[in-house]
């Protein structure tokens, strides 16, 4: 056995500046590791293997002689210049059945990074860098010594990314995945296969046939089929829990063709998770069957998830922990259930993780250890190892009744590798076949015998005609069958489209979904007939894929008036929505014209029409805002639509503007954006209006800054006198605006202007727009920097110019930050942080360092952590969740990360800089990039679209993360703020929490128009469904308790009791009761549905569908306690309710 | 001087007049650009060891840019990049190793567009070799192996080789436009194993060859006078000698492929180097060993040769 370097000699390396930096290198004995183990009740923990019988796990599957195969790799992460790559391929064997490894064979090695494996067709599938190769010895049991390419061309751009999660599919294909960053591009017999982005591929050895599953996620490693087959994965690196997986689907960071929606885990704001298991069989309790097991490998925890059905799709709870640990080199990363019905969980056992953030010749990389851990149920027997290696054909096909997953698939793969000549005729005569009177596994069998049959003969002609099957899940596994098996299934079309109409929202998922393979025009028209039954949010989903999977084969035929949707303007408006595409415009055009749409749909086309349609179509949709159906918001919406494909598609103006002159006189927030299409389209009618509004001091900030934009659009010479003449004689605020729309066509005037205002302006915020505004622009900043060159400016306006820069992460500051310094006369730039300073600063995080009063910083309002961070999903999305940052990084990386934010940053949060042809600059990160726009989340967590055609330039750039943020800070709080990152995710009381609390709030801040308004009204209309109050967010601390210290009062009238009102939502998709728990009632009133509920500490009420506000009035008077709510399930009830996170 | 019977035969089906002859120089850099049928053959080593045999006076160094997926609009090479980065990708790294003759092997991935893909090929090969130019030197053009007829993998065999003929046309028309020399592996592959001899064992799937494939293929290679002492060495090819030339050519590529294919370009040269550039340095430190690989070829190859 080898030992690591003792901690005590690292100690004396030089300083690297590393993430992870304290890292400890503890002591490796696995004794020590279990002990910290706190296991589920009525479970235990045993070593089943351990170094020296492997080193460095990373996945694992067992053959069906119950041996583990393990791939693992101490090259990782990248090969040395002179080394040869020499990682293995292992066989671990209990060969004497004590519940203990005792044998470990070497099958194969010389591999460079083997991230996956998987035993069959006599030796094993390992992916090996940029291949997919096949192994096998040619003595049994010996060392590999025949390879086959089977496939090449994956990306490695990425060594923890590069394919892995190996499994074989219940219908014998090997599926495998590939990461964010890989791009592949494999040859097959059937043509090339490309995947630019993370994915679960498919690929069938006999026939070389390789598609993509599904498609997206950020690094999944883990991926699971449950007894059934439907299939599930975990994200390594995204935040949603366990994600339903829906053939073809598209999930969080996907490219492809119809990329711009996609489909979400099932529980936002978890942790990271690698790895994944379903729990089956005997030696499991009763209440754990079907529950995944994956692995929070940063905060040393194995999770356990239950599902239930919702709608088509599931509902996912984490449940308390099959194992916690403190042990800082746990690092669960697979877990599989092994032959004899325990859990098998793979500990890659190094204190160190990643290879992105931490040096890849870190010397306390661990090389030399691992570990397989083996939890079992007290008190309950073990499954008898079966024996299927030697079995007849007979004893393999009675192994398909077995309760175990394990058994029945392993039998499965005996048997198709047996081959159709020997499996059939015993299969034909099977006595499985048959159902006896009593028979509640007929069904399952069932689906078990067709599986077989398609994997060793073919698709079952049968399929398409069976009915015995009654349950939903088996008959979704038959569609599946049968969608997988079209092309050799002569009736499957209308197998499939019966199939969209069963009573069933899973059954009809896999319809839809099975239909678009079917690549026909009457494919789709089957499909929407799934409109016809309750639609949920995922068979919507479904859907919309199907349809402009299908649109090649479908538009063609509807143009030529071939294809009617049965006249259903429900169908058609769905279908074209979906597609969105110019080619919809006439159609759409049609439909509105027919009359036929019902009132509630219209909107909904018409923002369509916005998107797609030409002039006429845009005067339409104009025309249509002052519809009575509808309501103010709707109509904003569809000028905001209107003016945005004037912008993105630059469609021209249609010959009649009247209404949008009109529109620019309303007092409404339409006009806004009116005004700004006045000017796109340079409507000369409305041109004294928008020059009355900019000018009026009376107007609001928003209506005179959209007159000014509205103006210099106009672009010409007249528009550009006016806004100069305002910046010279407006009042200081219009001056301002005036400059700030200048800024946008004409930096250089607008510089000279900014200098004269700024010489004399008062020390506001207003002039943070200013800056701003330079900062937007290519080479704004450097104008600027010109202009004030030989200028004094008061300090503190200079101060404010420095805090523009900053805020303005990622921007190119051209020389302005040194100009200001010197107008301002202020002294010297702070100097970045040095090592030594860093190193400081550790020290103080661990000697003086208080989590709790670390929080508090967290919180001040003036920090705006919380704008822009999530913990445990509720927070800002524009920087990563924090939810167990502490279990990965290292105080060193945090502080860094808080005085340098540029040296490392998280992938995905990679912020882009983007310039368009008119030199506008926008950074953010990249949200999606489809149907010809690149979406980016900016610092300020907005959504931005810029159309790809207008980029003209586009790089990486920096941290969003402003430099300097935390200046304010004393030394002391700013330990106490990275002691309160370093402890989230830690086991204690930062660790994340299984319970569903509620985190997100909102709250009526004591604004005088909020106070206003309950004095007009009341304050219990705050919780009316169309509230008029103006919400701000509020977070829970990150243990669940919302302070009550930190709630605005509100007194409405002077003699009334102060009180606090807040709320949360519930996301409901299936209603009925549910209960809420609160940490006691008192002071509390609770209203669903604008309806007050009798408020106990266990309070049940029903739930409707949909997005439903929850409010909260608190009685300051009665309440002294801060306010914890859990969403809890009530036994027996319909409903589906997910907490709402986010901003 | 050798002449490549194969060259031969396919120039001078399309040029009438003077054939474009092939031979390597003392000190050329051959630099192979194409798709999986090159970047296979970097693990096996066959054809290039087959070249020594032909050559076996002459100094010659080779680098295989083969990459799977790959055509003549550099599609594989593109990365986090537009497809069009791909293209200048292929073409600045076949420039700057500054080659004196270029093998280019494309076709085969274009052919599944068919008929219809025709002109963009066309169009592609043509502005592949403009690009080209600046290295001034001797291109090669290869017209792809046939699809082969093996049951399951290609059931639409036929039809495949159909499309993959008027591909190989418009590489024979563009090689005889330019006077440029042609080796057609889809003649020989057809004449020699095509007629159902082309079994399973010379094709991983009936598309690409696997070790026994390019062993079969590298006769292709050899100029007529050595192939019945190649033919020999190919039937023994774990003839020691031959194997240890073999097996530095493979041990050689595998250091070169770690010096252009690096894994975790993301963290060494990508976006993210600022996190990990430092260990770059690294990945020129397998500079040397290449150049070290080359010497060991070198002396081998004098062994063999005396």
């Amino acid at each position: 056995m080898r030992y690591p370097l003792p901690a005590l000699l690292l100690a004396l390396l030089p300083g690297v500046t590393t993430a992870q930096n304290d890292a400890k290198v503890p002591d490796p004995d696995p004794e020590l590791e279990r002990k910290t183990f706190v296991v589920a009740p009525g479970f235990e923990v045993s070593l089943w293997a351990a170094d020296p019988l492997l080193a460095k796990p990373i996945q694992m599957n067992w053959d069906p002689q119950g041996r583990l195969w393990v791939a693992t790799s101490e090259t990782y992460p990248q090969i040395k210049p002179g080394e040869k790559a020499n990682d293995k391929i292992v066989v671990l064997e209990d060969t004497d059945g004590d519940g203990k490894a005792d044998k470990t064979t070497v099958f194969a090695d010389g591999l460079l990074i083997p991230t996956g494996v998987e035993p069959g067709d006599g030796g094993a599938y390992v992916a090996n860098s940029t291949e997919l190769v096949h192994l096998s010895a040619s003595k049994p049991g010996g060392k590999a010594d025949r390879r086959r390419v089977l496939l090449s061309g994956f990306g490695t751009e990425d060594t923890h990314h590069i394919i892995h999660t190996f499994r074989w599919g219940p219908d014998c294909a090997l599926y495998f995945t590939q990461s964010i960053y890989i791009h592949s591009h494999i040859e097959t017999p059937h043509g090339v296969k490309r995947l630019n982005a993370g994915g679960i591929w498919r690929f069938k050895p006999e026939t070389a046939e390789l598609d993509v599953f599904a498609r997206g996620w950020v690094n999944s490693w883990g991926h699971a089929f449950d007894k059934w087959g439907q299939s599930f994965a975990t994200d390594g690196a995204g935040g949603e829990g366990i994600n339903h997986v829906v053939p073809g689907g598209y999930y969080m960071t996907s490219v492809g063709p119809h990329a711009g929606r996609i489909l979400h885990g099932l529980n936002p704001g978890s942790p990271k998770h690698c790895g994944l298991e379903v729990v089956s069989g005997r030696h499991f309790p009763p209440d754990w069957q079907g529950d995944l097991i994956t692995n929070d490998f940063r905060g040393h925890r194995v999770c356990r998830f239950k599902l239930s059905d919702d709608g088509s799709s599931y509902q996912s709870r984490e449940m308390p922990e099959v194992i916690k640990s403190t042990h800082p080199a746990f690092r669960p990363i697979d877990v599989k259930m092994g032959p004899d019905g325990a859990l098998y969980i793979a500990d890659w056992y190094n204190p160190i993780i990643q290879h992105g953030e931490v040096d890849f010749r870190d010397p306390r990389r661990d090389k030399t250890h691992g570990r397989i851990w083996r939890v079992t149920a007290k008190g309950r027997p073990l499954v008898e190892r079966p024996k299927l290696v030697g079995a007849t054909v007979p004893e393999l096909l009675e192994h398909l009744k077995a309760p175990e997953d394990w058994t029945r698939q392993q039998a499965k793969r005996v048997l198709k590798e047996r081959g159709e000549k020997e499996v059939l005729p015993e299969l034909l005569k099977w006595e499985g076949l048959g159902r006896a009177a009593d028979d509640p596994g007929f069904e399952h069998r069932v689906v078990e015998v067709l599986r077989l049959y398609g994997a060793v003969v073919k698709p079952h002609p049968m399929l398409t005609t069976f009915r015995e099957v009654g349950t939903p899940p088996a008959k979704a596994a038959l569609v599946r069958m049968i969608a997988d098996g079209a092309d050799r299934l002569p009736d499957a079309a209308d197998a499939l489209s019966r199939a969209v109409e069963d009573t069933h929202p899973r059954v009809r998922l896999e319809a839809v979904r099975g239909l678009a393979g079917l690549r026909a025009p009457a494919a789709v028209e089957a499909a929407l007939k799934a409109l016809d039954r309750p639609m949920d949010r995922t068979l919507d989903y479904a859907l919309w894929l199907t349809v402009r999977e299908l649109a090649p084969y479908w538009m063609p035929e509807f143009k030529a008036g071939k294809l009617t949707f049965g006249g259903d303007p429900k169908k058609l408006a769905f279908a074209l929505n979906a597609v969105g595409s110019a080619e919809a415009v006439g159609p759409v055009v049609k439909l509105i014209e027919s009359g036929a749409v019902p009132p509630e749909n219209r909107h909904g086309l018409y923002l369509l029409l916005a998107r797609i349609g030409g002039p006429d179509e845009l005067a339409r949709t104009l025309n249509y805002t002052g519809d009575a159906q509808l309501n103010a918001a709707q109509a904003v919406e569809l000028v905001r639509a209107v003016e945005d494909a004037v912008r993105t598609r630059k469609v021209p103006a249609p010959k009649n503007t009247d209404r949008v002159r009109f529109l620019t006189t309303g007092s409404g927030p339409g006009a806004g954006p009116a005004m700004r299409l006045a000017g796109l389209w340079k409507v000369e009618e409305a041109r004294k209006n928008l020059e009355a509004v900019a000018a009026d001091g009376k107007e609001s900030a928003d209506r005179r800054a959209a007159a000014l934009e509205g103006l210099t659009l106009f672009g010409d010479a007249k528009a550009k006198g006016v806004v100069v003449g305002l910046c010279d004689t407006a009042d200081p605020p219009g001056r301002r605006l005036a400059v700030v729309a200048l800024a946008a066509t004409d930096p250089s005037v607008a510089a000279a202007k900014a200098a004269e205002l700024m010489a004399s302006a008062e020390p506001n915020d207003g002039l943070l727009d200013v800056y701003a505004a330079f900062l937007a622009r290519k080479g704004g900043a450097a104008t600027l920097a010109k202009a004030l060159a030989d200028k004094k400016l008061p300090a503190d306006v200079a101060k404010l110019g420095l805090r523009a820069v900053r805020s303005a992460a990622g921007a190119d500051p051209g020389g302005l930050p040194e100009a200001l310094t010197k107008a301002g006369g202020l002294g010297a730039a702070k100097a970045e942080a040095t090592p030594e300073e860093v190193k400081a600063r550790v020290a103080d995080v661990l000697a003086t360092g208080d989590p709790a009063r670390g929080e508090a910083v967290f919180r001040r309002k003036e920090l705006q952590c919380l704008a822009c961070h999530a913990i445990g999903g509720a927070g800002g999305q524009v920087g990563p969740d924090l939810t167990s940052i502490g279990a990965s990084a290292q105080p060193d990386y945090l502080v860094e990360s808080l005085l340098l934010p540029d040296k490392q940053i998280k992938e995905g949060y990679h912020a882009l800089r983007v310039v368009t042809a008119d030199d506008k600059v926008v950074i953010g990160v990249k949200v999606r990039e489809a149907d010809g726009k690149l979406v980016l989340r900016t610092a300020e967590d907005k959504e931005v679209a810029v159309p790809t055609a207008d980029i003209a330039e586009q790089g990486q750039t920096k941290s969003l993360m402003p430099a300097e943020l935390t200046d304010p800070l004393t030394r002391g709080e700013f330990a106490d703020l990275v002691r309160f990152l370093s402890e989230l995710g830690k086991a204690g009381g930062y660790a994340p929490s299984t319970a569903r609390v509620v985190r997100r709030w909102q709250v009526i801040e004591p604004t005088r128009e909020n106070v206003h308004l309950a004095q007009r009204t009341r304050l219990a209309a705050a919780a009316d469904p169309t509230t008029p109050f103006v919400w701000s967010p509020q977070y829970a601390r990150a243990t669940g308790e919302l302070p009550l210290g930190e709630l605005p009062r509100l007194v409405v009238w002077n003699d009334t009791a102060p009180l606090s009102v807040v709320r949360f939502h519930l996301d409901v998709t299936a209603a009925g009761k549910v209960r809420l728990k609160f940490n006691g009632a008192d002071g509390l009133t609770l209203y669903a549905a604008g309806r007050p509920v009798e408020t106990t500490a266990l309070t049940v009420f029903e739930v409707e569908r949909g997005l439903q506000p929850l409010t909260l009035v608190i009685d300051r008077t009665k309440r002294t306690d801060d306010v914890r709510v859990e969403l809890e399930d009530v036994p027996d009830s319909p409903a589906r309710a997910a907490v709402v996170g986010g901003k | 001087m050798f002449l490549l019977p194969a060259v031969v035969a396919a120039a001078s089906l399309v040029a009438a007049d003077a054939p474009p002859k092939f031979e390597l120089k003392d000190g050329d850099r051959i630099v192979w650009i194409g798709n999986t049928l090159v970047e296979r053959e970097q693990r096996y080593g066959y054809w290039e060891t087959a070249l020594h045999a032909a050559y076996p006076k002459t100094n010659f160094t080779l680098r295989n840019l083969g990459w799977s997926g790959d055509t003549v609009f550099g599609d594989a090479r593109a990365g986090f990049d537009t497809p069009e980065k791909g293209f200048e990708r292929l073409v600045s790294l076949t420039l700057e190793l500054k080659p004196t003759v270029i093998f280019v092997s494309y076709g085969q991935n274009e052919s599944f567009d068919g008929e219809a893909g025709l002109p963009r090929f066309e169009k592609g090969l043509n502005r592949l070799l403009d690009a080209l130019r600046p290295a001034n030197a001797r291109v090669v053009l290869f017209t792809p192996v046939r699809f082969d007829a093996v049951k399951p993998f290609t059931p639409h065999h036929e039809r495949l080789n159909a499309d993959l003929a008027r591909y190989c046309d418009v590489l024979r028309g563009t090689a005889a436009a330019r006077g440029l020399p042609v080796f057609d592996l889809f003649g020989m592959s057809g004449k020699t194993f095509g007629q159902g001899n082309w079994n399973a064992v010379l094709t991983e799937n009936g598309v690409h060859m696997a070790e026994s494939g390019y062993l079969k293929t590298s006769l292709f290679f050899t100029p007529e006078k050595l192939s019945r002492t190649w033919q020999q060495v190919c039937d023994e090819s774990d003839q020691p000698a031959v194997k240890t030339l073999r097996d530095a050519i493979v041990a050689k590529n595998e250091l070169f492929f770690h010096r252009w294919r690096p894994q975790n370009e993301t963290y060494l040269f990508g976006f993210r180097k600022h996190e990990q550039g430092k260990n770059a340095t690294e990945v020129a430190e397998f500079d040397p060993l290449v150049k070290k690989a080359e010497d060991e070829i070198d002396r081998i190859k004098k062994t063999l040769t005396k």
